[in-house]
């Protein structure tokens, strides 16, 4: 699996719950719907970035949340731009076949680049549990804001 | 057998339940109570879920998915996608009769677990595990569940 290019595929069981958090302008960014978000405190630790495949989530960064809608931002813009997130305790489901049986359901849920779930820590973000794998689809009881203590980066 | 159901439990709630449709594995025959724990035995069916008896060691990669929400029956080798069972799961708090360990309010926020299909226990030992005791009130004991969850915690 690779980085999101476009927003992702994504269901929702239950009410969503989202909270709105201003991104980080050092560097332009634009964040897909479906993207983990994230505070990289060696970046900035009070706005947000998209996570991607390139960084290394250390055991102090935050996740903060899914993100709800599509939106980007350029270089040392104003940091106003708002963002909307699914946090916890939303319910976001995921297209992906990483996970397949009912015995996984519960596991502590990773993922290793903004589209792919995971279930190891190592240098990524942590969202949340494994709730149901239904249709093709993986439901991740979220626990946005995580702090990614497992993370060893 | 120690405190098993041989019949539906009486179930209380507080606020909305919340449930998910799981299926039934029927490598042998069945009968789910209301109230009983259902479980994912990980060395053994890992997509159909049993029942929970006191007989069951539930080991730390079994996952309890929740408490049966209605009384269903399969027999051996039915068709197990039409073997569909209702299941209250998180955030559901519910409320089982509090008969065998008599948990009290001083009680409340510690893990609670199953040690029979109708029997709470404070003892991770082999038992499934629920969640949290949220209240204690006119003899029930009230759960908010954390299922489906891995009880790892489970020795057996």
């Amino acid at each position: 699996m690779a980085d999101l290019t476009t927003d992702a595929d994504i269901r929702l069981k239950g009410e969503a719950k989202t909270e709105k958090f201003y991104m980080d302008t050092s560097a332009a960014q634009t964040i897909y719907k479906g993207q983990p978000v994230m505070i990289d405190q060696t970046t900035d630790p009070l706005y947000m970035v998209g996570y991607v495949d390139g960084i290394d989530v250390a055991p102090t960064d935050v996740f903060m949340g899914i993100a709800a809608e599509k939106k980007s931002v350029l270089l040392a813009g104003a940091e106003t731009t708002e963002i909307e997130l699914y946090v916890g305790p939303s319910i976001v489901g995921f297209k992906s076949t990483v996970f397949t049986l009912n015995s996984k359901l519960g596991t502590t849920v990773y993922m290793s680049d903004s589209s792919t779930l995971s279930i190891t820590a190592a240098d990524n973000v942590q969202i949340g549990t494994l709730f149901k794998i239904d249709d093709g689809y993986c439901y991740i009881k979220l626990s946005a804001p995580q702090v990614c203590a497992g993370s060893g980066a | 057998m120690a405190g098993d159901l041989v019949r539906d439990a009486d179930l209380r709630f507080k606020g909305q339940a919340y449930t998910e449709t799981f299926t039934l594995d029927t490598s042998a025959a069945q009968v789910v109570y209301r109230g009983a724990p259902l479980m994912i035995i990980a060395t053994g069916d890992t997509m159909h879920a049993i029942f929970y008896q006191d007989s069951i060691n539930v080991a730390a990669a079994d996952v309890c998915l929740g408490i049966a929400a209605e009384h269903k029956e399969v027999t051996t080798a039915m068709d197990e996608d039409k073997a569909e069972i209702e299941v209250y799961v998180w955030p559901t708090i519910i409320g089982l009769v509090n008969i065998a360990v008599p948990l009290t309010n001083a009680d409340i926020g510690k893990e609670i677990y199953m040690s029979g299909s109708g029997a709470l226990n404070e003892t991770v030992g082999d038992n499934a595990w629920l969640g949290k005791l949220f209240k204690v009130e006119d003899g029930y004991c009230y759960i908010q569940l954390r299922n489906p969850v891995i009880c790892s915690g489970a020795g057996g």
